[in-house]
Parts: C-alpha cells; structure tokens; sequence
C-alpha cells in the first residue's frame, strides 16, 4: 500500500517512565494483596524461622536450603504467568492497545511480580544470617537469584503455555547437573548462587570435585542471565502475536 | 481529524478456519456498523484493526501505519473489546484512570477525563464501585468509558450493547451516534440488526471473512437489482369500503410494467414487488390519485437493514 496517510494521528506519544512505572506500582500493589502473595510470604518467614530456632542449622546450610529449593520454586510460581494470567483473564487487551511499547509493559508486570518474590526470599535470607557480612552476601545472593530464576521463568512463559512444567523440568534441570562432576556443574545456576552467597554447594558425595566460583563471577553470570531473559523476553513479546482468546 | 483505516487483502487463518480471506476495505470518518453472523470474522477484523492480531497476508493501517508495529496509533485509537473482563478487585474510576494514564496522561489529568469520560456513560454515581460489584450493563458502560477517555479519533466497539438494558441502551445509541458527529470513526460491531440501525445508515457486512457489501443501507439495497422490493400502501379509507379500494389500486398498478406482482394485505393496504424502486416511488401516487384514492402509507419492508443482512448473509 502506498498511498499516503489521509489523516496523521497527533504527535506520537512517548509515554514516560513514570506511566510505565505508575502501571508496575499498580500491579505490584494488586499482587501484594493476593492470598498466594501473603501465605508465600509468611510459609518463608516461617521456615527461616524453623531453620534457624528449631533445626538449629548453622547459617550457611540454613540459607543453602532457602536459596536452594524454596527461591527458585517461588520464582517459578510468580513469575511464569507474568503475561499468561492476563491472557488467560482476557485483560491483556486493555493495556497492549495503549501508545507504550509492550516490551515496556511486559518489563513492569515482571517488575510488579519481583515485589512479592523479594519480599519472601529477602526477609527469610536475612533471617538466617549469622553475621552482618553473611546477611548482605545472603541478601545478594537471594535478590540476584530472584532476579536470574524470575525473568527465566517469565521467558517460558512467554514462549510457551506449559511455563510451570517447562520451569519444574529446569529446577531438577538444576539440582542433577549439580550432582554431576567437571564442567556440567557450572551450567547450574544454583552453582553461582551459591558462589555469590558463600555457602558451599550440597552436592553429596561429589562436593570434593566442584570449584565454587568468586563472587564477582557469580554476580556477573546471574545478572547476564536476567539481562538475557528480560531482553529476549521483551523482544519476543514485541514480535509475537499473544493469543487474546478468539 | 478524519481516521482512516484501510485493509488490503487481509487473510488471518486460525488452524484450518479462515476467519478473513482477502477482506479489502477503507474506512473513514461517522458511525460504521460491522455486520455478520457469529463466526464471520467481525471480532478478528476488530483485533486486526487495534493491532492485536497480525495479518497472515495482506496489511492492515491506521493512518498509513501497521498497528501491531506502531503502537503511537493507540494514542488515537479507543478500543472496548467483546469480551466482558476487567481487574476484578478494582473500581470503575480506579480501572478508567489506571488505563487513560497508559495513554501518557499525568495522574491528575487522567483521573479528570476518567471522570467526564464515566459521565458520559452514565456511570458516575457509579464510580466508586468494584468491577465484581457491577451489573453487567454497567461493566459495558464502564469498558467503553475507557476506550472514549483520552479523546480517540478512532472507536472500535465490539458489540458495546451487550448486557445493557434498554435506557442504557438508547442512552449508549446516542452516545455512539454523537461520537460519529464529533468527527471520529467509530467502527460499531454488533448483531443486533435494528440498534445498528439506530445509529447509522453506513454499514460493512461480512460473512465468512468476505466482504459483502460495503455502504449506506438504502444504496446498498438498491445496487442488489436482481431482487425485486416490496412495497406495501396503505389508503385511508376503513371497513369494505377499504378492501374495495385496495383491489381497485391492486387492479390498476398490476397493468403497471414496473410492477411485477400485486397482493391484498389484511383486506385493507396494497403490496407489490418491484425491481424500480424510484419509478415506484414517482409513479405510485399519481396513479392512486387518477383513482381518486388516498395513500395513508408508503414503506418498504425490504428497504430496511434486516431485510439487506438476510439477503446479503444468505445469498
């Protein structure tokens, strides 16, 4: 079609940082006031609590378990529907016909899901810590996983329908490359989360044969893993054609 | 400002069903009802026309511009979908102003138009209720006070009147047909074939993701020559006196070569069949009158827009 434009819409609006944050800010505070937000929240505090009075864990097994099983399993639990539950409750529409770009979009409903993600992990990390060092390394550690576990989890999500189990498959994906010696090990997020903590990794028998890497590796890799995510996240979400029920 | 939306040989298959095929179509400027039966691909057009859909051949513009690619055109369009979803736990004025904000309004301001837009509709008393709280009629209202609040060029309602009952309903008609007076293109999808007529003679009709007929419903009508129009005549006169003068006019306008057939209805009008719809029109009277006879009534059941929609849909 080559014909010109009869009528030009006004000029182009370049919505703000601060429409696309208000919109993150709204989301994050309907996730908030969810019950599956809440109970996450306090199931967390409650285990922290466990581990650290009742079990009697030093802190460096105590925050291996945290960041180990209940972090990435809470990521994949808020994070794999950041657009599916909007498509699913047929609201998508509303804001994917607005002048912003979806990726922006997409960036603040994964940025509304992290509220009640960081929320449950950083309090039971911190909970855990001995000492004021191991709480920052935790908190870190915990953030960052959040962070990598989370906009990985939103990526699935965006690609398939099947996120949780896609997600499910990738956490026992993550525990058995642990359990495995040489370079497999490296391949497991779970590796650099730990590095980041500090705490060693529980990999049984074969714990003798894993290097853990220096923090400032470990940051970077888990951070190059959001980055990745988020990126390809946005950009598919700006490509594809999300199915909105016919 | 005049929207113009033009479609060139726009195909969208889902699976094996094509719910468009080849649909070549401009759109301008006043109220444009979108016409078909379910399933003939007025919702797809809608989601190809507001960017939520992409066309697997042909192109779709606003303006000049692919809406799935170029979200500034959302600045000029308003879009209230079919479907009757909302953020459940929020109220009506909380849902309006979050959504006219994505339009790149300040708080302040967006929380302004969400009001008058609310006002427009008839839901301001309702504002302050929850999205699960509200009727369905004002669920409606509410979703297309957010499609109107940032002053669109562009409308597109999928079936706006669903659920609304029938004050809001005539309220809502007017609504539509003062949007397509201020200028906008509203483009109105609905089955409801006599509220489509209350807001507009320019129509679209599809059926099976074809384009069948595009423009005013009485032109359309008579573009389609090759079905003769009905006519029916009423005459003042009452009792045998009536029956007698309607066999009289029925005599005389059978002799008629305009006219291909006659009948007596009710013992007391005329109907004929006519393929010259304006030679009825002129000679009809005169010859009423040569017979001394008063018309009380001139109408055309098959001038109407069911009447159009029934023979476009099953021809």
């Amino acid at each position: 079609m080559n014909e010109p434009p009869k009528a030009p819409p006004r000029a182009p609006s370049r919505a703000g940082e601060g429409v696309v944050l208000a919109w993150a800010s709204l989301h994050l505070r309907r996730n908030l006031r969810r019950r599956g937000s809440l109970a996450a929240i306090g199931t967390m505090l409650i285990a922290a609590l466990l581990l650290r009075f009742v079990a009697d864990e030093p802190s460096s097994a105590s925050a291996r378990i945290l960041l180990a099983y209940p972090a990435p399993l809470l990521a994949l639990f808020f994070t794999s529907g950041v657009l599916r539950e909007e498509v699913e409750d047929g609201t998508l529409t509303y804001s994917f016909t607005r002048p912003i770009r979806r990726s922006r979009l997409y960036w603040a409903r994964c940025a509304a899901h992290f509220g009640p993600l960081l929320l449950a992990v950083l309090p039971a990390v911190a909970l855990v810590a001995g000492s004021f060092s191991q709480l920052v390394y935790f908190a870190l550690a915990g953030a960052a996983a959040c962070l990598a576990y989370g906009l990985l989890f939103a990526l699935f999500g965006v690609v398939s329908r099947g996120a949780a189990w896609i997600g499910l498959a990738f956490l026992i994906w993550e525990h058995s490359a642990l359990r495995v010696p040489g370079f497999i090990q490296d391949l497991s997020l779970l590796t650099y989360v730990h590095g980041l903590a500090g705490v060693s990794v529980d990999a049984g028998l074969l714990t003798f044969g894993l290097d853990m890497p220096s923090r400032p590796v470990s940051l970077a890799v888990l951070l190059s893993v959001a980055a990745l995510s988020g990126l390809l996240g946005g950009r598919l979400v700006e490509r594809r054609e999300i199915s909105l029920g016919r | 400002m005049s929207a113009t939306i033009a479609l060139r040989g726009v195909r969208k298959l889902f699976g094996q069903v094509r719910a468009l095929d080849e649909l070549d179509l401009d759109l301008d400027s006043g109220v444009i009802g979108l016409l078909g039966p379910n399933g003939s691909g007025k919702s797809t057009m809608i989601k190809l026309i507001a960017g939520q859909l992409r066309p697997d051949a042909g192109d779709v513009r606003l303006w000049g511009r692919d809406p799935f690619k170029s979200p500034e055109v959302f600045r000029d369009l308003g879009l209230c979908p079919e479907q009757d979803r909302f953020y459940e736990d929020m109220r009506g004025l909380d849902f309006v102003t979050a959504l006219t904000r994505l339009q790149g309004f300040r708080a302040v301001e967006a929380r302004e138009r969400a009001t008058r837009a609310l006002g427009r509709v008839g839901m301001e008393p309702y504002a302050g209720k929850r999205m699960r709280e509200m009727s369905r009629g004002m669920r409606q209202r509410t979703k297309i006070a957010q499609a109107i609040a940032h002053d669109p060029a562009l409308v597109l309602l999928d079936e706006p009147l669903s659920g609304t009952d029938p004050v809001a309903r005539a309220d809502l008609i007017q609504l539509i047909r003062e949007l397509g007076d201020e200028g906008r293109c509203v483009l109105v999808s609905s089955h409801v074939l006599h509220e489509v007529e209350s807001m507009t003679r320019e129509v679209v009709v599809i059926r099976h993701g074809r384009l069948r007929a595009q423009g005013d419903i009485t032109r359309l009508r008579g573009l389609l020559g090759d079905r003769p129009y009905r006519i029916r005549l009423g005459l003042t006169s009452e009792g045998d006196n009536a029956e007698a003068e309607a066999r009289r006019l029925a005599a005389a306008l059978i002799g008629q070569a305009l006219v291909e057939a006659a009948s007596i209805i009710d013992g007391a009008a005329v109907e004929i069949t006519t393929t010259d719809l304006d030679a009825a029109c002129r000679e009809i009277p005169k010859i009423a009158g040569d017979l001394d006879l008063t018309l009380s009534s001139f109408t055309s059941p098959d001038a109407d827009l069911e009447s159009l929609y029934r023979y476009l849909v099953q021809r």
